[in-house]
């Protein structure tokens, strides 16, 4: 695989990890003020609120930008000198393939022909014996 | 002495018929018709999977572009010289402040050729050993063996003798010369799909890791749709835990979202490049055996199966759900 293919991947990688990491971190803040809360069996407190909405925001920030790296990185692959290099690796085993296809076409095509010449040439000859 | 020697004279053509026959007759194409037929299903299954998976990605970004539009943070202009009488197309560019323009509706083509290029190779393999070349040869020769009778009878005729060749002795060498040219023609299938795959192989190989991440990135930004509706349904029954309506709709979603996760999964092309490696090794006659190929391709092809019906049930539920 071409490198740059292969550094996209990484920093794909790395980024997934990053995200998910702090996802976690977000996850665990909010249950710690729920539990918090649910425990001492009450509603939030105003600040307790606040900081639930930040961590909620920012959570869903983290999934926003996911989507946006899912794109980022299908589109920095798409334009990637591997990937060409693979699109015309790809089309030259089609094109060899079709060759044998052809190939085998061919042999089928002259087997017919053959038999039809014969055929035709037994025509002829009945023909000519019905004359004779 | 001498007659042992026209013996051996005479059995030379029988024993080189019998080398050359039983060496044809040693692998079939039919053998791995099942195989390769299965391989380029799983594969073409694969591939609509990615494209509907991807279509996801462009439509959830330009679903993102809008949004920014709508919050003034980009506007929204034409492409120079398109939308006009003697344009070749029509497109909307999203502009920054800064300047930077990006389409509105993005596509991604070499990835999509590629899961092309590769579904069409499995199709030619298909081809190459489904087709029934071998059968039209026989039939050809054995359609010819009439003929000679008929022309050997008409020449007979012709010449007021009775036919020169025996029709028993014709329809049985037309029988062999069929059989053998139906065996090389079936070697020459053989022959092709080994080579094919031996150099398709390093291209699949090569091109796992980038497909592999493809489907990751499409898989995730699917994913980001289900899981903001898992958020917001949790949030909705946090804030009113005796709400029944409120608490199916989050049991709901993450249901929904579990199906999505477990059937998403991108080592389908993983599975792909397994299946392939192995068909290769079989076809060459490596250590892999047919039966263990075979069991490699209904492993890939159960996973795209899977992955193509859960993608296909996804649009047809239509879309993810929408950001709340």
């Amino acid at each position: 695989m071409a490198q740059d293919a292969q550094q996209i991947i990484e920093i794909a990688r790395a980024t997934r990890a990053h995200l998910s990491s702090l996802q976690l971190d977000l996850e665990v803040d909010i249950e710690a003020i729920e539990q918090t809360a649910f425990a001492e069996d009450r509603a939030l407190t105003p600040a307790e609120t606040t900081r639930h909405d930040q961590l909620r925001a920012a959570l869903g920030e983290t999934h926003e930008a996911f989507r946006e790296l899912g794109f980022v990185t299908l589109q920095t692959l798409d334009s990637s000198t591997a990937v060409r290099r693979l699109l015309a690796d790809i089309k030259d085993v089609n094109r060899q393939i079709e060759s044998d296809l052809h190939r085998l076409q061919n042999i089928t095509k002259f087997a017919q022909t053959a038999s039809s010449i014969l055929d035709g040439l037994a025509k002829l000859a009945a023909g000519l014996a019905s004359l004779a | 002495m001498q007659l042992v020697d026209q013996m051996r004279r005479a059995s030379r053509p029988r024993l080189c018929l019998a080398v050359l026959t039983t060496a044809l007759a040693g692998c079939s194409v039919n053998t791995y018709k099942p195989a390769v037929d299965r391989f380029a299903t799983a594969t073409h299954q694969a591939q609509d999977a990615y494209t509907k998976m991807e279509s996801t990605v462009l439509a959830s970004h330009a679903e993102t572009l809008r949004q920014q539009l709508l919050r003034g943070e980009r506007r929204a202009t034409l492409k120079p010289g398109s939308c006009k009488e003697q344009s070749k197309d029509c497109e909307i560019l999203i502009v920054d402040r800064k300047g930077t323009t990006v389409p509105l509706h993005e596509k991604f083509e070499n990835i999509n050729l590629l899961m092309s290029g590769i579904a069409a190779y499995a199709a030619n393999l298909q081809a190459i050993a489904t087709s029934d070349a071998p059968q039209q040869v026989t039939a050809s020769l054995s359609a010819a063996a009439g003929s000679i009778k008929n022309l050997d009878a008409a020449l007979a005729s012709i010449k007021g003798s009775t036919a020169s060749q025996d029709a028993a002795v014709i329809d049985a060498s037309a029988n062999i010369a069929g059989w053998v040219a139906g065996e090389y023609v079936n070697q020459l299938q053989v022959d092709a799909l080994r080579k094919a795959t031996a150099r398709a192989n390093p291209v699949i190989q090569k091109a796992l890791p980038i497909l592999q991440e493809a489907a990751t990135s499409a898989a995730t930004t699917v994913n980001a749709g289900y899981a903001e509706q898992v958020d917001a349904q949790r949030e909705a029954y946090r804030r009113a835990p005796g709400d029944r309506a409120a608490l199916d709709r989050f049991e709901k979603a993450v249901l929904d979202f579990d199906t999505v996760l477990k059937g998403t999964s991108p080592a389908v092309f993983d599975a792909m490049a397994v299946a392939h490696r192995d068909l290769t090794d079989a076809l060459a006659g490596k250590n892999v055996t047919l039966a263990d190929a075979s069991a490699a391709i209904e492993e890939f092809a159960k996973k795209a199966e899977s992955l193509h019906k859960l993608v296909v049930a996804l649009e047809a539920a239509a879309k993810p759900p929408e950001k709340k």
